[in-house]
C-alpha cells in the first residue's frame, strides 16, 4: 500500500478499482485475494483466512 | 542517551549516514526497534532519496518495518470504514486524534509511524451515547475494578479502552485532550470548530495546528516517558507540517486561546535544541509566546540526552511533576487515599464468608 | 563479561553475556567460525542480553533485547532459553521474507518443505532426513525471499524434545546430540548438530519442489500418501505462516509463486521407515 495514500483517497479507490487477485495453478485449482479486506479464499469457497487483529 | 543514535539520525539524516560506524548502526537498529521507529527511518531515507547510501542490512531492516507499517495502514483504513455507519448519522463531530488523524491525512509524520489504538474525540455530553453504540458494534471494555472505571470516566479524559471482540481493535474514546481533573482548564471547543472534514467519511480531523498543540500538551503535561524519543520526533515532524501548511501564526493564536502556551513554548525550545527545527526558532521569536521554562526543558533534554544516572533522576522528577500537573492537590490526595482504601475494602470483602472467587 | 556474536545467516546476533557456561555450551552447538568476539567493523542485526539483574551467584539470568524482556531462567536452563530467545528476537522483524513455520531440507537443489503443528512428528522426520543425507535449511522456519522466491536457509542446531530425542538416539547412536536439558517448559530438550554439509551450505538457497504435511498416526497400518490440490496446499501454507497476513498482497504473490513450483502431499505414517521409504520414492 502506498504510504502517501490518504484515507479519503483509499475510500474512493474502493469504488473504482478491481479488488481481487487470482492465482491459478498448474492443476487448475485457484485462490483469490481481496486487496480491500485482505482475505484469502479458495476459488468458489467460503473465506478461510481471516484478518488478524490490529496490533 | 539511550536513544542517542536515533536523535542524531532524525536531526540530520544525511549527516548521520555519512559518518555512522558499523557499531553505531548496530545500536541504531536496536534503538529503532525499541521505539517502533524502524519503518519511520526507512521512509525518511526514501523521501530524502538516501536509501542507496545506507548499508544493505540497514535497508533490509527498514523494508521489513515498512511492510509492517503498510499493513497497519490498511488495518486502520479498513477499521475506520467499518465504523463509518456508526458515526454517519451522528449529529455531532467525531474527530480522529493522534496517529489515526496523521495517517488518515497521509501527513509526512505518519509515514511508517506505528500505532496501537484508534483515538477518537467526541463532545463530552455525547461520550456515553457513542460508547453505547460501540457496544452495539461489538466493542467492549476490559474487566476492571469499579474504582478504575470511575477513575477513567470521572477523572481522566477518556472512556476505558474499548476493544472489538473479534478484530481486537482498540478504540480510545476521548471527551477531552487533557484530564478534566486538572486545575488547568483547557478549552477544546476550537478543536471542534476548526476541524477538517475527510471527503467521503463521517470522521473529521483537527487542524494540523491543533494536532501539534495536542501532542505538545501530551508531552509536557503527562508523566509517561517510555516513548519519549518517538514523541519528540513526532512533535518535530508535526511542527514542520504546521509551518508547511502556513498555520504557524494560527497555532500560536490557538495556543493562547486554549491557555497552553507554556507547553507550546517549551516544545519549541526542545525542538530547536534537538533538531534545529526552523519553525520552532521562528515561533520562539514571536512576542505571542511566553519564554520557555528552563527547568522543564532541561529536565526533558536530560531524559533524552543525559547520562544513565542523570536521565534516571530526571525521569523521577518528571513523574512527580506530571502527576501534580494532572490533578489538583485535593484530587491527588483523594486518590492517594481512596485507591488503597478501595483495595483494602475488596480484600476484606473476599475474606467474608459466602463470598465467591 | 564474555560478549560474543553469532553469525547464523541471514541474521547475526550480538550477545551481551554474563555467563561463562553459555559460552562453553554454545561452542558445542555452533562451529567455531560462527561464534566470534564482537567485531566493531560489522553491523549486527539483533542484540540480546544475558545477564543477572542484581549481581550475585544464584540469581536468575534475564534474557532480553534492549528494554524488551524475554524470559528469566536459572543457569541450568540457560541454553534452551537462549536459543528460544534468539528465535523470539528474530520472529517479529523478518518481513523481508515470507516466513512459514516448517522444516526445510534440500537434495539436488530442490527443497522439501514440511509445515506441521507440534505433535505431527515434523522435527523427528526432519532430523531423520538430515541423518539420511538431506541438507538441512531449517528445522522450523522456512524463509522465502520475496524478490527471488528462493528458499533461504537459517541453519541452527535442531531442537528435539522428549520422546523424539530418545528415538533419534536409538536410531542413530552416532548422531551428535548435545546440551540435553530436562525440566524446561517444553520438557526435556536437546540439540542435534546440523550435518557438515548443512553448515557448509548455510548461505546456499534452494528451489521449492515438494510440500509434505506429515502426520504421525500410531494406528496406521500402512503409509498413506495423498496428493493435495495446489490451492489447498496454498491455504495450508498460509495458515502456517508467521507473517502471510502482514505481507498482504506481497504475501499472496510470493506464496502463489511458491505454490506453482510444488507438488503437495499429506503423509500419514505409523513408523519412520515407512515414512522414509515413501519420501525417497516421491522425491
Amino acid at each position: 500500500m502506498d504510504v502517501a495514500l490518504s484515507y479519503a483517497a483509499w475510500l474512493s479507490q474502493q469504488t473504482t478499482d478491481n479488488s481481487t487477485l487470482q492465482a491459478t495453478f498448474n492443476d487448475a485449482s485457484s485462490v483469490l485475494f481481496s486487496t480491500f479486506d485482505h482475505e484469502t479464499h479458495l476459488s468458489g469457497a467460503e473465506a478461510e483466512i481471516t484478518e488478524p487483529d490490529v496490533d | 542517551m539511550l536513544s542517542s543514535q536515533l536523535l542524531a539520525f532524525f536531526a540530520s539524516p544525511a549527516e548521520f549516514i555519512q559518518r555512522a560506524t558499523p557499531q553505531q548502526w548496530t545500536l541504531f537498529l536496536q534503538q529503532a526497534r525499541q521505539q517502533g521507529l524502524t519503518a519511520r527511518f526507512y521512509y525518511v531515507l526514501q523521501t530524502k532519496q538516501l536509501l542507496d547510501q545506507v548499508p544493505q542490512q540497514v535497508k533490509l531492516h527498514g523494508e521489513s518495518g515498512a511492510r509492517y507499517a503498510q499493513k497497519q495502514q490498511h488495518s486502520l483504513y479498513s477499521e475506520l470504514q467499518q465504523l463509518e455507519p456508526l458515526f454517519a448519522g451522528a449529529g455531532y463531530p467525531c474527530l480522529l486524534l493522534k496517529g489515526a488523524a496523521y495517517r488518515a491525512q497521509a501527513l509526512a509524520v505518519s509515514f511508517g509511524r506505528l500505532f496501537s489504538d484508534i483515538d477518537i474525540l467526541v463532545p463530552a455530553n455525547q461520550l456515553r451515547h457513542v460508547r453505547d453504540r460501540l457496544f452495539f458494534y461489538g466493542f467492549r471494555e476490559a474487566e476492571m475494578t469499579d474504582y478504575d472505571r470511575d477513575y477513567y470516566l470521572n477523572w481522566s479524559h477518556q472512556n476505558p479502552p474499548l476493544q472489538h471482540y473479534q478484530r481486537g481493535t482498540v478504540i480510545d474514546l476521548h471527551h477531552h485532550i487533557y484530564p478534566t481533573a486538572s486545575a488547568r482548564s483547557i478549552d477544546i471547543t476550537p478543536l471542534f470548530s476548526h476541524a477538517v472534514s475527510i471527503p467521503g467519511s463521517a470522521f473529521k480531523v483537527p487542524a494540523t495546528a491543533h494536532l501539534f498543540i495536542h501532542a505538545a500538551v501530551h508531552l509536557f503535561y503527562q508523566e509517561e516517558t517510555h516513548k519519549l524519543t518517538k514523541d519528540v520526533i513526532d512533535l518535530n515532524d508535526l511542527l514542520l507540517e504546521v509551518q508547511h501548511q502556513q498555520q504557524l501564526d494560527f497555532m500560536l493564536e490557538q495556543a493562547a486561546l486554549m491557555s497552553v502556551q507554556s507547553a507550546v513554548s517549551n516544545a519549541c525550545r526542545v525542538l530547536s535544541t534537538l533538531f534545529a527545527n526552523g519553525a520552532a526558532q521562528v515561533a520562539l521569536q514571536s512576542p505571542a509566546l511566553p519564554r520557555p521554562q528552563p527547568l522543564v526543558c532541561n529536565l526533558l533534554l536530560t531524559m533524552l540526552q543525559g547520562s544513565v544516572a542523570s536521565a534516571w533522576f530526571a525521569r523521577q522528577l518528571w513523574f512527580v511533576r506530571g502527576h501534580s500537573l494532572k490533578m489538583r492537590w485535593q484530587v491527588l490526595v483523594y486518590h492517594s487515599l481512596a485507591k488503597p482504601a478501595n483495595s483494602l475494602q475488596r480484600w476484606f470483602r473476599r475474606l467474608l464468608p459466602g463470598h465467591k472467587s | 563479561m564474555t560478549d560474543f556474536a553469532i553469525h547464523t545467516a541471514p541474521f547475526s546476533v550480538l550477545v551481551t553475556n554474563h555467563s561463562n557456561k553459555l559460552t562453553t555450551a554454545l561452542a558445542e552447538l555452533y562451529p567455531a567460525t560462527l561464534i566470534t568476539r564482537p567485531n566493531p567493523q560489522l553491523i549486527y542485526d539483533f542484540c540480546l542480553q544475558v545477564q543477572r539483574k542484581w549481581a550475585g551467584w544464584g540469581r536468575p539470568f534475564h534474557v532480553s533485547s534492549g528494554d524488551q524482556h524475554f524470559r528469566m531462567t536459572d543457569s541450568a536452563q540457560l541454553v534452551p532459553v537462549f536459543e528460544w530467545g534468539v528465535n523470539w528476537c528474530v520472529a517479529s522483524y523478518q518481513h523481508q521474507f515470507l516466513a512459514i513455520h516448517a522444516a526445510v531440507l534440500e537434495r539436488d537443489g530442490k527443497a522439501l518443505i514440511m509445515p506441521a503443528p507440534p505433535g505431527s512428528g515434523k522435527s523427528t522426520l526432519c532430523a531423520v532426513l538430515m541423518q539420511e543425507g538431506w541438507r538441512l535449511l531449517s528445522d522450523e522456519m522456512c524463509l522465502v525471499d520475496l524478490t527471488s522466491g528462493a528458499i533461504v536457509p537459517y541453519v541452527r542446531p535442531v531442537s528435539l524434545k522428549n520422546q523424539s530425542l530418545m528415538l533419534l538416539q536409538s536410531w542413530y547412536p552416532q548422531a551428535q546430540i548435545r546440551q540435553i536439558t530436562s525440566g524446561t517448559t517444553k520438557g526435556t530438550v536437546g540439540y542435534m548438530l546440523p550435518s557438515t554439509q548443512s553448515w557448509a551450505g548455510m548461505q546456499q538457497t534452494a528451489t521449492a519442489a515438494w510440500v509434505i504435511f506429515p502426520q504421525y498416526n500410531a494406528a496406521q497400518q500402512q503409509l498413506t500418501l495423498s496428493k493435495l490440490s495446489q490451492a489447498d496446499a496454498f491455504m495450508h501454507l498460509a495458515n502456517n505462516s508467521f507473517n502471510y497476513a502482514v505481507l498482504a498482497e506481497q504475501g499472496f504473490n510470493s506464496l502463489s509463486r511458491l505454490t506453482q513450483q510444488i507438488d503437495a502431499y499429506r503423509l500419514e505414517y505409523a513408523c519412520i521407515e515407512q515414512a522414509l521409504s515413501g519420501l525417497n520414492k516421491l522425491c
